[in-house]
């Protein structure tokens, strides 16, 4: 069991083999050796490490990512297979944005690659098929160009 | 304690490239343009280079197959970027719209064959009938630019062409005193354009050769006796594959006896029943044949084929290919129809379409009552597209990859036969996710172009409205780039029409 303490001070006590999902603690634990001394992880609230929790535990059993290309697949499938979501990973990423954006944050501090990547594809997800306005409007983004900078900017984009 | 929440621009730029990762070009070309921070994160050679590299794994993008994207600055990234997308709005709507001028370019007479088209250039090789040469030409600057070569004056087969950075080559089958398998290869870059043959290898004469394949490594063709000979050679489909280093050759004798492949242009059979050609997946060659309503395949392992690690290949194999062979019979809830093959073509794997066959079905008219008694027939084009079939979890290694026809479209009419054409006016492009026909439908002539999405497994049919000036009843040879998207014409007259599609 390792404890870990998220900025806000709250303690978990959490199995070695999910915590160590996370490059960044599994380091930890390297250094410090055998210890029952509390791992302090500063850049994570509990709201979100909850939710980084319930990740690592549902997928603690998930074969490590591999760059293996043994089968056949051709470079459409392999595209496509990085692209699918799961539909436990749908429901788990359907949060407000500000919880998505921590989540993401704290998968890059806490160094775990899938849920990162995970985090980024429900964010592209997000993006995908909407237009320059629609952007906007879901991420509540200021449209800041200059009437005649936005002017250029779309006329390169139709006439080049 | 209520902290501002958080926003997408907020994310650090790492993470933010993250993202950009599982986004589609036209999300990158949207996010440009959302704020100044997004445009300048686009202004990085980077962002469209990531970008076009995800987008040419699933479709072709407006440059060369295997361009090396590193080469272009921003403005050409964001050229092909923009091109690709026009592209795909265009041809995903009902009527196409030519897009800037079409270029007119004079060949002369006497008319001349399109070898190929360099996809994302305006590079084309011709084949002179007449004189027996090829030449490369540059469409753009409308005149050939390399000197002829001698090759024959009858050209049987082509493979698939092989797409390299600055470099394209094909496998071709020409007929003379006897049968030779040739690579013509085409360089093109910075120092201009450079067209060799790169090998020439000499059939037997006592065989039939048929159905071209190549890959970066090797050439080959399938090959049966002419006649049976009294030990019962030539009467079963052999593989013969040279190595392009070494140029060894590597005969596999195969059990498909040659009635099944049935092989033959016509020669054998009167009408052209069947047809078979080859198919590179994963390394291994399938036969495709296609005879009636039946279609059979074949798979040579790639242990067998002389490939770059396989420098021990044996000069003669036996091959058992008949316990491998896959059949499918065509369903036909209409008894009256009949089915003649048009066509068996090869496209490069990239876009796991290996192979698509093309047919015509002949039905009676039911509704129609002659008054001499004589039926009224109607006809339609049926165009199969084959893809790979992904093994699934669970089965092991031993269940060989095959091919499946993962999607057939009908179109209505007959394949145009204009007078005296080498070709037949069918075009599949090395991506093969396109086919351009032209069609004979109750002699209206038509350009029909399938667009086929083999991730949908679905397919949509458009057609190809021509300007005033180009007659489709002249159409005398074709080549489609979907690269760029051009759309060219050969006619009887001699003359070459690109039409520009984005």
């Amino acid at each position: 069991m390792v404890i870990l303490i998220t900025s806000d001070n709250v303690k978990y006590v959490v199995e070695k083999d999910v915590a160590e999902l996370s490059v960044l603690v599994k380091n930890m634990l390297e250094d410090i050796g055998p210890s029952d001394e509390p791992i302090p992880l500063h850049n994570v609230t509990s709201t979100v490490f909850n939710k980084v929790l319930e990740y690592c535990i549902y997928h603690r059993n998930d074969p490590p990512p591999s760059d293996d290309d043994e089968g056949c697949a051709s470079p459409l499938h392999k595209y496509l297979a990085s692209h699918i979501c799961s539909e436990w990973d749908q429901r788990f990423f359907d949060v407000d944005q500000a919880l998505l954006f921590d989540i993401i944050l704290a998968a890059n501090y806490l160094d775990i690659k899938t849920l990162l990547d995970d985090a980024c594809k429900a964010v592209a997800h997000l993006i995908q098929g909407k237009s320059t306005e629609e952007i906007r409007g879901i991420f509540n983004i200021v449209n800041d160009f200059t009437p005649e900078e936005e002017a250029r900017v779309k006329k390169e984009n139709v006439s080049s | 304690m209520v902290q501002p929440s958080m926003s997408l621009s907020d994310l650090p730029a790492d993470i933010l490239l993250c993202i950009l990762e599982y986004c589609d070009l036209l999300s990158h070309v949207n996010l440009s343009m959302v704020s100044t921070a997004f445009h300048l994160l686009s202004e990085q050679r980077g962002y469209w280079i990531d970008a076009l590299r995800e987008a040419r794994l699933t479709r072709p993008i407006a440059c060369p197959l295997r361009e090396d994207l590193l080469q272009h600055d921003l403005q050409s990234l964001k050229r092909i970027a923009f091109h690709t997308l026009r592209l795909e709005q265009n041809w995903s709507s009902p009527e196409p719209r030519i897009h800037g001028p079409i270029k007119v370019v004079v060949l002369g007479l006497p008319v001349l064959d399109v070898i190929f088209q360099v996809p994302g250039t305006t590079l084309y090789v011709f084949h002179s009938r007449s004189r027996g040469t090829i030449a490369a030409w540059d469409i753009d600057l409308g005149k050939r630019v390399t000197p002829e070569i001698d090759i024959s004056t009858r050209v049987l087969d082509v493979s698939p062409g092989q797409d390299e950075p600055g470099k394209f080559s094909m496998g071709l089958l020409t007929s003379g005193a006897r049968d030779e398998l040739l690579v013509v290869c085409l360089e093109y870059g910075k120092a201009g354009v450079k067209l060799t043959v790169g090998l020439r290898h000499p059939l037997r004469a006592d065989m039939f050769n048929w159905a071209v394949f190549m890959t970066t490594t090797y050439v080959g063709v399938l090959q049966c006796g002419i006649h049976e000979t009294a030990n019962g050679e030539g009467m079963t489909v052999d593989i013969v594959a040279i190595n392009l280093a070494s140029q060894n050759a590597t005969t596999i004798q195969t059990d498909i006896p040659r009635e099944v492949s049935t092989v033959l242009r016509g020669s054998m059979f009167a009408h052209n029943e069947g047809q078979s050609g080859t198919s590179i997946s994963n390394g291994d060659l399938f036969i495709l044949v296609e005879w009636r309503d039946e279609s059979r395949l074949f798979r040579c392992p790639k242990k067998y084929l002389p490939h770059e690690e396989n420098p021990d290949c044996p000069p003669i194999s036996f091959l058992k290919c008949l316990e491998q062979s896959f059949a499918h019979r065509w369903a036909h809830p209409n008894v009256t129809e009949y089915t003649d093959t048009e066509g068996a073509l090869s496209a490069d794997e990239f876009y796991g379409v290996p192979a698509v066959s093309l047919h015509r079905i002949t039905a009676p008219r039911l509704d129609s009552e002659r008054d001499d008694g004589e039926l009224d027939l109607t006809y339609q084009i049926q165009v199969r597209f084959w893809t790979r079939v992904q093994p699934q979890p669970g089965e092991g290694a031993n269940s060989p990859p095959h091919l499946t026809p993962r999607h057939a479209v009908n179109i209505p009419g007959l394949l145009q036969d204009t007078p005296d054409t080498s070709w037949q006016l069918m075009l599949l492009p090395h991506s093969g996710r396109k086919v351009l026909l032209v069609v004979d439908y109750n002699s209206d002539i038509r350009l029909e172009l399938i667009h086929f999405d083999p991730e949908k497994g679905a397919s949509f049919v458009q057609q190809i409205r021509l300007p005033p000036f180009i007659n489709a009843e002249e159409i005398y040879g074709l080549s489609l780039d979907d690269h760029l998207g051009v759309v060219t014409l050969l006619d009887t007259r001699g003359v070459l029409y690109a039409i520009p599609y984005a």
